[in-house]
């Protein structure tokens, strides 16, 4: 082992030993504490026994030497020798463990030490010689309890270091043991823990001497808990490949869907689109990515009722479906686009996935079909059926409006006589004529072979009188005409029969009805000349 | 008893020549006739002779008369008065010797050197035999029999 790998192998050991939250750290401090709060306790208790014990010991020692010189004393005390008592005293106080001494008679202080203050703790009673039931003094001692405590203290001191010269080495034993055999095997452990990758196939190296101990279930309890964690992950692992797959599938039949689809989130920004969505949106000049419906708004006919569409289906939540008229501003071209909006809820937040389909072709057709269901084909003005409806709506909606029935003289014989054709040209004639008399608002409208309808709503007695004149006026230009033997003007007159709403009528069949009662009674008298209907 | 008995032939075998006094008798103890003194205790006559007084209980100084040691009579007083072995009161004695607080007895070697010193001195005291007893002395004290 080269020196720097020694370094820091004894650098490794003083972080573990000195690391104040590692085990073996705890554990050395807890039990030196633990020693050292014990012995505090046992050097005093100790001490206090030994005092005890020492204290009674000296004195028995006292009384001994006490008893020792008890038959001196008692001469001194008898004779009341003072010399002798000091003798006596003398002798007593030459012992260690006397502190002071004093010699009492009946009534008087034969002698007494220096440090002798008071009566001493230790008293021994002197008998006359002779009469040894005669009381005639006293000794009193006082025992050196300085010399007893220091005694007692290096006592019990000594007691407390045979204590500790046995529990250190045990401590640093255990704390070793400890290392060698707990907090090493752990940290060994967590070290190779931490080099493992959950869910792969490594696990931990169990020494086989260590497998029934602790640690060694320790480690085959992660080994097991490693075991199901593989397990797991292999599962979430195939059944992510097969979320992956499926969320292939979907965002491919998403993305080549021919549909035009969104995906907005309900505050309108746009999540996903497909590409026939932004095919369409794009060439209709739309800007993808602006906030729904926003950007459609900006090309849109009725932008009002698109938003109030889309805010309705927001706030019902429900599948809605509607049409609308855009402008594509590179076309200046007119685009139908039915939209469905279908409300979602995931993980608790709203979304929207908008349907597309481009319908201005159909949309188109329709137009064109309808426009020719109502529309005569020779004219071009709207036919019985158009008008009708019109009407209708008028009546529906308690518009005041007059209607003038007008019935032109004399067209039989001008088929008859120059053929179809020119009657043809004669009733396109006659519906220009009117035409360009009526306001585009006024109705115009061919009711059926040489019959023809206008209507204008709120109209006075007077202006409607004028207007009749005007239009018989304009029936009444000849049209010019070629035909075989050569040019021709034809010209035909018109019976008007006229009928208000409501006055006359309360539905469109009564009043249609007074006009032509009006118009017949014109046809059977004056002729091209109008008339109002009177009951 | 049978010590008693036993000192009382030593004696008796010791003193024939020199007392005519029948040495088997009580002693007892005598004062000069004068004395003022009716009677002593025997805690007062231990204490004068063991040396702690040297007055009589009305205060006259008392002169103390003793036999010499190893005077038969001596330690039959002694022991007697006491109830200590001589042993003892030889060795209070030896201890007392160099305070000099104590003051010892005059000791002198007969029984009638005592009678005489005691009959012809005021404060003097000392005891003899009972039957040994003359007029000029007057017994403080007796040992009862």
């Amino acid at each position: 082992m080269c020196p720097q790998q020694r370094l820091l192998r004894t650098s490794k050991w003083c972080i573990v030993l000195f690391n104040k939250h590692s085990l073996i750290t705890r554990l050395t401090l807890l039990l030196s504490l633990t020693t050292l709060l014990f012995s505090v306790i046992y050097a005093k208790l100790y001490y206090r026994h030994v005092f005890e014990e020492e204290l009674a010991r000296a004195n028995g020692t006292v009384m001994q030497i006490g008893k020792t010189v008890s038959s001196t004393a008692s001469i001194a005390a008898y004779l009341e020798d003072k010399d002798l008592a000091t003798e006596v005293v003398n002798g007593l106080i030459s012992n260690d463990i006397i502190l002071s001494a004093a010699l009492v008679s009946k009534d008087t202080l034969l002698a007494k030490s220096i440090l002798h203050s008071g009566p001493g703790s230790i008293q021994i009673k002197l008998v006359n010689p002779f009469f040894l039931s005669e009381n005639i003094g006293m000794i009193h001692i006082a025992p050196n309890t300085l010399i007893i405590e220091q005694n007692a203290r290096s006592i019990a001191l000594g007691g407390v270091k045979t204590m500790l010269v046995v529990i250190l080495p045990i401590i640093i034993l255990l704390s070793t043991l400890v290392y060698w055999q707990v907090t090493r095997p752990l940290n060994q452990l967590g070290r190779s823990l931490a080099k493992i990758l959950p869910g792969s196939a490594q696990r931990l190296k169990i020494d086989k001497h260590a497998s029934h101990n602790e640690i060694g279930r320790i480690e085959l309890g992660i080994n097991t808990l490693l075991d199901k964690a593989e397990a797991l992950f292999e599962q979430e692992r195939s059944l992510r490949a097969e979320v992956v797959e499926l969320e292939k599938r979907f965002r491919l039949m998403f993305e080549q869907s021919s549909s035009p689809t969104l995906l907005v989130k309900d505050e309108g920004d746009i999540l996903l689109i497909n590409d026939a969505a932004k095919d369409l949106l794009v060439g209709m000049g739309i800007d993808v990515d602006e906030r729904f419906p926003e950007n459609l708004g900006l090309y849109c006919k009725t932008p009002d009722i698109l938003y109030t569409f889309t805010e309705n289906s927001i706030k019902q939540k429900q599948v809605m479906q509607s049409e609308f008229e855009f402008i594509n501003p590179l076309t200046q071209s007119t685009v139908w686009l039915s939209i469905i909006v279908l409300n979602t809820l995931s993980d608790g937040q709203w979304y929207f996935q908008v349907f597309l389909a481009d319908i201005t072709l159909r949309k188109t057709m329709l137009n064109q079909l309808n426009k020719r269901a109502q529309r005569d084909s020779l004219t071009g003005l709207y036919n019985r059926y158009g008008a009708e409806l019109m009407l209708l709506d008028w009546i529906d909606n308690q518009c005041t409006f007059s209607l003038l029935l007008i019935d032109l003289d004399k067209f039989k014989p001008i088929n008859d006589v120059y053929g179809h054709n020119a009657g043809d040209a004669l009733l396109k004639h006659i519906a220009n004529q009117l035409s360009v008399t009526m306001d585009t608002t006024d109705l115009v409208c061919r009711w059926g072979g040489d019959e023809f309808l206008v209507a204008r709503l709120d109209i006075t007695q007077q202006e409607l009188t004028r207007l009749a004149q005007t239009l018989l006026e304009a029936i009444n230009q000849p049209m010019p005409f070629e035909h075989r033997e050569g040019q021709t003007e034809l010209a035909v007159g018109a019976s008007i029969g006229i009928a208000h709403f409501p006055q006359h009528a309360e539905n469109l069949k009564g009043l249609v009805e007074c006009a032509d009662v009006a118009m017949y009674s014109i046809k059977k008298t004056s002729r091209n000349s109008f008339t109002f209907y009177s009951e | 008893m049978r010590l008693q008995v036993f000192c009382c032939i030593i004696l008796k075998l010791l003193l024939f020549t020199t007392c005519s006094a029948n040495a088997t008798d009580p002693l007892v103890v005598i004062v000069h006739r004068d004395n003022p003194n009716p009677q002593l205790s025997q805690h007062q006559i231990v204490d004068l002779y063991m040396g702690k007084y040297t007055a009589f209980p009305d205060g006259t100084l008392a002169k103390v008369l003793d036999y010499e040691q190893g005077h038969p009579l001596r330690t039959l007083f002694l022991t007697t008065l006491t109830g200590r072995p001589i042993s003892q009161i030889n060795a209070y004695w030896s201890q007392v010797k160099f305070s000099g607080k104590a003051s010892f007895p005059q000791a002198y070697q007969s029984i009638d050197a005592i009678l005489e010193e005691v009959a012809s001195t005021p404060d003097a005291i000392g005891y003899v035999p009972a039957t040994a007893v003359t007029e000029d002395v007057k017994v403080v004290y007796r040992f009862v029999q």
